[in-house]
């Protein structure tokens, strides 16, 4: 009898130590490729370290303060928040529809996934290049085009009210495709018996349908979609650096444009370490609002 | 009221014939149960009735007038599925009041929150709510009402299903392997409770599943279904005991039919080391397959029936009677025979040794080699009353 639960106390250990030495690969590179950095970047953003510099001191919490009264960083937050506000509703709304629409098509179902899909592969540094030329008030064949129409002529990306509206469509443009592809495995998860118990039970209309079975059942996929996109969207920073540089009056000022100039023009490496914080604390946000308040009432 | 007609339905997915002129005549009230191996087109025949999948030739007639035209929720059918297909969502409550909800309440009256402010809608949904608490009482899930599907057992969701077919009072009542997914314990037990749900609402049943033992337990009146024809349609005991084909005979009954190749001879069938006196409609000298149920063999030698010798190979003792696994010397072919736990006691030691069989040569069904029946049919129906 003891000698019985003996051995298992020791077969019990064994196995903790193994399942441990089995973790400890994987523990170590999280440690050291996510935790530590973000570790470090806290630590310097207690610091008024200069990029170059040969010594520092600890500012304690002055870089935060500082950040909080300067009227740039709450300005690109501003724009940040309106950018999401924009392209979250319209890439996860434009994702949706497309998806519902390429769904239905059997034969050229692979032809218009593909072709929603290329903005996604394309590298947006040089599809911005691309969008400021069509854009351009002079040479752009968007202007051409609004011009021949008699709407005149739009500097989208010169215009205050303009430029974020303008980067939120390239925004989209880009996501959609994501999201539809997102949404695409969604719908073919939905069993074809649900709609048909729909049909025999009366809710055979395309709304019925869609309020009754499809959208319910997307719960989980569209909260999927809706955290991706927002911290996608809260990272714009590629169509700001190539076509406006936060101009016209700071208007397209964006939080990860602004943290860049900030540490890699004036080198002001612990400013930038505390707004790289502020972005993460934002991002873990939107993470844990997913993991905690709507994943319970998504999941069925 | 509501009986219901098939005419000539055909039906084509791509380059298979699924369905190939298929008529059938349900009488209302009846418990029709579609039987045959899968792929064999059952379910698409239910699909077609329920306006699922619409046919490309035939028509189908529910209480005297056709329903072609007619979308699913017009027919008026409800649908029990294999997969019970609740909506997950939804809460047990919610899912059996669907049907009501859809076809009493306007689009507007239907929407979230602005629907609350309408008119009409709070007295209908109380008359819903009624309705589908009266239903959930006679299931017995009443008190599961609140609940969502994810928290009910298999059995559990297989009454809401039910439930949800039952709220809306159909003409006819489809159901596609409802108990297919249960284990084989609650299988045996919803069989009984489907049966007398059946006898209780006295409404058309169309019962499609692959399992003989639910076609014969629990119908009316049986289709059995090969390659998307309606092989046989008949009671299960007309099915059992006078098969018109060799397919129905292997596929009804359990333990299976014996079946065992003969040659036919001037006053009978050539078959082991004796002739079987049956006549048959073919010409001798043919090859023929004999269908012998477990039951018309037998141990005790009877006089004037005809005996087969075979070596007694193994034994299934089931208790209340004993199933005897025997193979015939020249062809090596098995035979089965059902017989009494005293006739078995009596015979107990002879394994691996020849025994005599005698054989009621008046249950035994003759097959052509295209499967067709071939022995007297006079003598068929008249067994059939008998047996009836």
């Amino acid at each position: 009898m003891t000698a019985l639960s003996v051995s298992r106390n020791t077969q019990a250990r064994a196995e903790a130590v193994a399942g441990y030495a089995f973790a400890t690969p994987a523990l170590l590179l999280i440690i050291l490729l996510l935790i530590a950095p973000i570790v470090v970047v806290f630590l310097m953003s207690l610091t008024d370290y200069q990029l170059g510099a040969l010594d520092w001191s600890w500012v304690g919490l002055g870089n935060y303060s500082d950040m909080f009264a300067d009227r740039i960083f709450l300005r690109s937050l501003g724009n940040t928040f309106i950018y999401v506000a924009i392209v979250v509703p319209g890439s996860v709304i434009f994702g949706l529809i497309i998806a519902i629409l390429v769904q239905e098509r059997t034969k050229s179902k692979a032809i218009y996934q593909t072709i929603f899909f290329l903005p996604v592969t394309t590298t947006l540094i040089a599809m911005s290049v691309v969008w400021h030329f069509l854009l351009n008030p002079s040479l752009g064949p968007v202007t051409a085009l609004t011009r021949a129409l008699g709407w005149g002529e739009f500097d989208v990306f010169g215009d205050p009210g303009l430029v974020l509206i303008g980067l939120a469509v390239i925004g989209i443009w880009q996501l959609v495709g994501f999201n539809m592809i997102l949404f695409l495995a969604g719908l073919t998860a939905i069993p074809r018996d649900l709609y048909d118990a729909a049909d025999i039970d009366g809710a055979d209309g395309a709304w019925d349908r869609f309020a009754r079975v499809t959208w319910p059942m997307l719960g989980p996929t569209t909260l999927f979609v809706v955290v991706t996109t927002t911290i996608t969207a809260f990272r714009v920073f590629d169509t700001v650096a190539v076509i406006t540089r936060g101009n016209p009056m700071g208007r397209s000022d964006v939080l990860l444009y602004t943290l860049y100039q900030v540490g890699f023009q004036d080198f002001n490496i612990g400013s930038a370490a505390a707004m790289t914080i502020a972005f993460l604390v934002f991002v873990l946000m939107v993470a844990l609002v997913q993991a905690f308040v709507i994943d319970k009432r998504t999941h069925y | 009221m509501s009986n219901l007609e098939l005419s000539g339905i055909s039906k084509t997915f791509g380059a298979t014939r699924v369905l190939n002129d298929v008529s059938l005549s349900v009488r209302d009230g009846e418990f029709l149960t579609l039987v045959g191996a899968s792929g064999c087109g059952k379910s698409t025949v239910l699909r077609v009735i329920a306006g699922l999948e619409p046919q490309d030739a035939g028509s189908v007639q529910i209480g005297g007038r056709s329903v072609d035209h007619l979308r699913p929720k017009q027919r008026n059918v409800a649908m029990v599925f294999q997969s019970y297909a609740l909506y997950p969502h939804m809460t047990v409550g919610e899912n059996m009041a669907m049907p009501l909800v859809m076809s009493r309440m306007n689009l507007a009256q239907r929407l979230p929150l602005l629907g609350r402010l309408l008119p009409g809608r709070r007295a209908a949904m109380a008359g819903i709510a009624a309705e589908v608490d009266a239903v959930s009482r006679q299931l017995q899930i009443e008190t599961l009402l609140g609940r969502k599907p994810a928290q009910l057992s298999g059995g559990q969701r297989q009454r809401v299903a039910l439930g949800r077919a039952m709220v809306r009072h159909p003409d006819v009542f489809l159901m596609d392997e409802p108990l297919s997914n249960l284990d084989a314990k609650l299988r045996v037990h919803m069989r009984a409770e489907l049966t007398e749900l059946h006898r209780r609402l006295g409404v058309t049943f169309i019962y499609v599943t692959h399992d003989q033992v639910e076609a014969m337990t629990m119908s009316d009146r049986v289709a059995l279904m090969d390659e998307g024809r309606i092989v046989q349609l008949g009671t299960p005991s007309e099915l059992y005991h006078n098969p018109s084909d060799l397919r129905v005979a292997r596929f009804i009954g359990s333990p299976q039919v014996n079946i065992v190749s003969g040659t036919t001879v001037g006053d009978g069938i050539a078959l082991a080391d004796a002739v079987l006196p049956i006549p048959v409609t073919v010409p001798k000298g043919r090859v023929v397959s004999v269908g012998l149920r477990p039951e018309a063999l037998s141990l005790d030698p009877v006089a004037g029936r005809a005996r087969i010798m075979a070596k007694l190979g193994h034994v299934e003792n089931l208790g209340a009677e004993v199933f005897l696994h025997f193979v015939l010397p020249d062809t090596g072919a098995a035979l089965v025979l059902r017989a009494s736990l005293d006739t078995y006691e009596a015979h107990r030691g002879r394994l691996d040794q020849a025994v005599a069989i005698s054989v009621d040569t008046s249950r035994a069904l003759v097959f052509d080699d295209g499967g067709r029946r071939v022995d007297s049919p006079a003598k068929v129906a008249l067994r059939a009353v008998v047996t009836a």
